[in-house]
C-alpha cells in the first residue's frame, strides 16, 4: 500500500513538474522574496528628514550623531544650508526639514541654567502626519540627552554652589555613571527576544504574502482536481473514496509549494528556527489542504471555485496580519488558515488551534462528501 | 471578417454567461470593503475624539514611584492623547491581547524601580505587541520604547552624576534633598520636551490626502487582481479551438483581440459594479475624502477615464498571463503572485515613499507603477503624458505577447 501510494505520488509529481508554467509559478515566489530581501537592505524610512546642522556646533553634532546611529525607521538627508533643507521639503523630496539653531549649544546651555524648554530646532513640514509626530519625539529625545547633561552641570554649579568646578571634572563624573542599555525589550508570546529576528518593515509582510500564495496553491490544486474529475481522470475511483484522492492530489501540489515557501521565507529574511518553521509549515499545509477541499465540496464547480478566489484573496489580505492587524471580525479570521499560521510562528497555542481547525475541516468535508454521495 | 465577427460575438456570449456570478461576487467584495472602510473610518474618528490605544500593564506594579510615573504619563505627558495604560492581572491581559482588545502587553519585572534607582537597569520591561512576527506597527512601538528609555537613562545619568559630585565633596547628607529637587526639575523638562522644536507647516497641497490615496489604491488593486475574479472565463478552454479557428482564417492576433475585448468587457463590468455603490456613498457623503468634500460623486466620475485606461492595461496583462500559463491553475497562481508583487512594490499597500530608492524606481517601472502615476496625476488635475503613454504601450505589449504565445501554440498544434 505505501509503495503504491509512493508510485502515485511520483507519477502525479512528474505530471505536474512537466508543466513549465507551474515551474515558473513556483520560481516566481522565491524570486520575489529574494528581490525584496535584497532591496530592503538599502536605506529606507517611513519619513525622510532633511537635516541641517550649523558648522562647528558640537552639541548639534552630538544630537545628529544620536539620531543617525543604529537602525531607525527614518531616513535622513544631510543639507549644506537652511535654504536647501527647506527646498527639499517644498519640492517633496523630504517630508520634513530639521534646521538646528546656529548657536544651539549656547542656547541649550542658557535654557538648562534656567531649566526651561524653548525651541532650538525649526521643524519645517509639508503637512503633519503620524510618522512625523513620531520623528519629532525622536528628535526631542535626542536633544534631551544632551540637555540633561547641561541641566546637571548647571545644577551643580548654581544650585549646589560649585561654580569653580571644571567642565572636565563634570564631564568625567557624568561619563563614569552613564547608564547604558535599554529599559525595554520586545519579546514574542513564546518569550523569544524581538532582537533575535533582524529584518526591516519592508521585509515584514513577506511571510504573510507567501502564506496567502501558499493557500492559493491549495485552492488551485482543488481546482485542478475538479478539472481532472470532469475529464474522467478519477472515473475508476469510487465516489466514496474521491475525497482521499483529492487529498492525495492536493498534497502533491502542497509538498512542492511548501519547499518553495520555506526557501522563500529564508530568502526574504523572515526565517526563524528551522524546527519551528518546518512544523508550522507542515500543519499549515494540512490545514490548507483541508480548507481547499472543503471549499471544493461546497462550491461544487470549477467556475464556482474560480469566482470565489478574488473575495477570498481580498478577505485574507484584509483580515490576516499581513499589512495591518485589525481588531475586528475575529470570527471571520478564525476561518482563514493563514491567520493561524502567521500567529503560530511564535505561539504554540495557534499551532494547536490550527491543527484542531484542520481536524474540524476534515470532519466537515467527510460529512459533506457523504451527503453528496447519498444525494447522487 | 465575418468569421472574426462571429467569433467575437461567441466570446461576448461566453463572458455574459459568467457575468451574473461575477456581479454577485463584486457585490460581496463591495459589502466587505464597505464594512471594513466604515470600521476603519469609525476607528479613525474615535481616535481623533479621544479613543486611545489600550496597553495592558502586568507584573509588579506595587511600587509607589512606578505608580507616580504611570500617573504622570496618563495625566501630563503628550502620550496620554494616544495611549491608555491599564493595569491588570497577567491572565486577563493575555486573554484581552488575544481578543485584540489590547494593543500590547507590558510586563513590569519585580524590583524594576530599585534597578533604576541604583542605575543597574538590568531588569528590562518586556513588552509583547504582536502575536505573530513583528511588522511595521511593532517596529514603531520599538522606536517609542527607545524614546522612553532614552528619556529615563538620560535623567538617571544627570541624577547619579550629581549624587557622585556631592559624595566626592563630602556633602552626603544633602544627596536625598538635592536628588528630589533635581528629579522634579527633570520630570518637568521631560514633560515639556516637545517645546524643543518649533513646527512650521508649509501646507503644500500637491500630494493626495491619506483618504484619497487609499481610495485610489484600493480601486487600482481591485483592477490589478480582477484576473482572479474573471478566472471562470478560462476554466474550460479548448486546446484545439485556436487551430480550428486558424484554419478558418481567424489568425492568432484576431483571436486574441476578440477574446481580449470580451475579457475587457468583463473587467469593466466588475469595475462599474464596484463604482456604482461607491458613487452612491460619495454622493451621500458616506465616504469622507477631504479633496472632494461637498462635491458629491462628480470628481469621481471625472477620473473614470483614467481608471478605464488602466483597466485596459491590467486586462491585457491578466489576459497575457492566462495565455502564457499552461492551464487555469497556473494561470490563477501567476495572477496572484504577479498582482501582489506588483501591488506591493508599486506602493498599493504601503506608500512607496517607505521603500528604498531602488525599490521605488523598480515599482514605478512596473505597469502597476505607471498606472498609479497616471491615476495620481489625474486626481491632482495634472496630465502626466509620459505615464499615459506608458499605460498605452504596456497594453499593446501585453496584447502582442499574448498573440505571440497563441501563435506558438497554434504552430505546435
Amino acid at each position: 500500500m505505501p509503495g503504491r501510494m509512493l508510485v502515485r505520488f511520483i507519477l502525479l509529481q512528474k505530471r505536474l513538474l512537466r508543466k513549465y508554467s507551474f515551474l515558473l509559478m513556483l520560481c516566481l515566489a522565491p524570486l520575489f522574496a529574494a528581490g525584496v530581501g535584497q532591496l530592503s537592505k538599502e536605506e529606507s524610512g517611513i519619513a525622510t528628514i532633511a537635516l541641517y546642522l550649523p558648522e562647528g556646533d558640537s552639541m548639534a553634532k552630538d544630537v545628529a550623531g544620536r539620531l543617525l546611529s543604529g537602525e531607525h525607521v527614518l531616513r535622513y538627508l544631510s543639507c549644506e544650508g537652511e535654504t536647501e533643507a527647506r527646498q527639499l521639503v517644498e519640492a517633496g523630496k523630504a517630508d520634513a526639514a530639521w534646521i538646528f539653531d546656529q548657536d544651539m549649544e549656547e542656547n541649550l546651555r542658557e535654557l538648562a541654567k534656567r531649566r526651561r524648554v524653548r525651541p532650538v530646532v525649526t521643524v519645517v513640514e509639508r503637512q503633519d502626519s503620524v510618522p512625523l509626530i513620531l520623528a519629532r519625539e525622536m528628535l526631542s529625545a535626542a536633544i534631551y540627552s544632551s540637555f540633561s547633561y547641561e541641566v546637571y552641570a548647571g545644577y551643580v554649579r548654581e544650585d549646589l554652589g560649585m561654580e569653580e568646578i571644571s567642565e572636565e571634572t563634570l564631564r568625567a563624573v557624568y561619563e563614569s555613571v552613564a547608564v547604558e542599555g535599554s529599559l525595554f525589550r520586545m519579546v514574542y508570546p513564546d518569550q523569544t527576544p524581538g532582537e533575535n529576528e533582524d529584518f526591516t518593515y519592508v521585509q515584514a509582510p513577506m511571510r504573510g504574502i507567501l502564506a496567502i500564495w501558499f493557500t492559493f496553491v491549495g485552492l488551485a490544486a482543488a481546482l485542478y482536481f475538479m478539472q481532472d474529475e470532469e475529464r474522467g481522470v478519477y472515473g475508476r475511483v469510487p465516489v466514496t473514496r474521491r475525497l482521499y484522492a483529492s487529498y492525495g492530489a492536493g498534497a502533491v501540489f502542497l509538498v512542492d509549494a511548501a519547499v518553495v515557501f520555506l526557501v522563500s521565507c529564508k530568502l526574504a529574511g523572515v526565517y526563524t528556527d528551522w524546527k519551528r518553521e518546518v512544523v508550522s509549515c507542515a500543519v499549515f499545509g494540512i490545514c490548507v489542504l483541508a480548507f481547499a477541499n472543503l471549499l471544493r465540496l461546497l462550491l461544487r464547480t470549477p467556475k464556482g471555485l474560480g469566482l470565489a478566489l478574488m473575495p477570498l484573496g481580498a478577505v485574507m489580505l484584509a483580515l490576516c496580519p499581513v499589512f495591518l492587524n485589525l481588531p475586528y471580525f475575529r470570527a471571520g479570521k478564525l476561518l482563514l488558515p493563514p491567520w493561524y499560521y502567521l500567529q503560530s510562528i511564535h505561539n504554540d497555542r495557534y499551532l494547536f488551534e490550527m491543527a484542531a481547525y484542520s481536524a474540524v475541516l476534515f470532519l466537515v468535508s467527510a460529512i459533506v462528501q457523504r451527503l453528496r454521495s447519498r444525494i447522487a | 471578417m465575418k468569421q472574426i465577427f462571429f467569433y467575437f460575438v461567441a466570446q461576448l456570449k461566453r463572458a455574459a454567461r459568467i457575468l451574473p456570478g461575477q456581479l454577485a461576487v463584486d457585490l460581496s467584495v463591495c459589502v466587505c470593503v464597505g464594512t471594513l472602510g466604515c470600521l476603519l473610518a469609525a476607528q479613525g474618528a474615535s481616535q481623533t475624539e479621544g479613543m486611545r490605544y489600550r496597553i495592558g500593564l502586568v507584573g509588579d506594579l506595587s511600587d509607589s514611584y512606578l505608580g507616580f510615573g504611570i500617573a504622570a504619563l496618563q495625566e501630563m505627558d503628550d502620550s496620554r492623547l494616544m495611549i491608555e495604560l491599564v493595569g491588570m492581572p497577567e491572565e486577563e491581559a493575555k486573554k484581552a491581547f488575544q481578543q485584540g482588545e489590547l494593543y500590547a502587553v507590558v510586563r513590569v519585572p519585580e524590583g524594576l524601580v530599585e534597578s533604576i534607582v541604583y542605575g543597574e537597569n538590568d531588569r528590562p520591561i518586556t513588552y509583547t505587541a504582536t502575536q505573530g512576527q513583528k511588522g511595521l506597527g511593532t517596529m514603531v512601538m520599538g522606536e517609542i520604547t527607545d524614546i522612553a528609555s532614552t528619556l529615563v537613562t538620560a535623567s538617571q545619568g544627570a541624577i547619579y552624576a550629581m549624587q557622585r559630585v556631592l559624595a566626592q565633596e563630602d556633602r552626603g547628607e544633602e544627596i536625598g534633598r538635592e536628588t528630589d529637587k533635581l528629579n522634579l526639575a527633570l520630570i518637568n523638562l521631560v514633560l515639556s520636551r516637545s517645546g524643543f522644536s518649533d513646527v512650521e507647516i508649509l501646507g503644500y497641497a500637491d500630494g493626495l490626502s491619506f483618504e484619497l490615496f487609499y481610495f485610489s489604491k484600493l480601486l487600482l488593486l481591485f483592477l490589478l487582481l480582477s484576473g482572479l475574479l474573471n478566472s471562470a472565463l478560462f476554466v474550460s478552454r479548448s486546446k484545439s479551438l485556436p487551430c480550428f479557428l486558424k484554419a478558418r482564417q481567424v489568425g492568432a492576433a484576431w483571436q486574441i483581440l476578440c477574446e481580449y475585448l470580451a475579457y475587457f468587457g468583463l473587467v469593466l463590468a466588475g469595475f462599474f459594479a464596484l463604482c456604482l455603490p461607491l458613487s452612491a456613498a460619495l454622493g451621500r457623503g458616506l465616504i469622507g475624502i477631504p479633496e472632494w468634500e461637498g462635491m458629491g460623486a462628480v470628481p469621481f466620475f471625472s477620473i473614470w477615464p483614467a481608471f478605464l485606461s488602466v483597466a485596459a492595461m491590467f486586462a491585457a496583462l491578466q489576459f497575457f498571463l492566462y495565455e502564457a500559463a499552461d492551464g487555469i491553475v497556473n494561470g490563477i497562481l501567476l495572477q496572484l503572485i504577479c498582482g501582489i508583487t506588483m501591488g506591493y512594490i508599486s506602493g498599493y499597500f504601503y506608500p512607496s515613499a517607505f521603500f528604498p530608492e531602488k525599490m521605488r524606481t523598480l515599482g514605478s517601472l512596473f505597469p502597476s507603477g505607471m498606472a498609479s502615476d497616471f491615476v495620481e496625476g489625474r486626481l491632482l488635475g495634472q496630465l502626466r503624458a509620459g505615464a499615459g503613454a506608458a499605460v498605452f504601450v504596456w497594453t499593446v505589449v501585453f496584447l502582442f505577447l499574448a498573440a505571440a504565445v497563441r501563435g506558438i501554440k497554434i504552430r505546435k498544434g
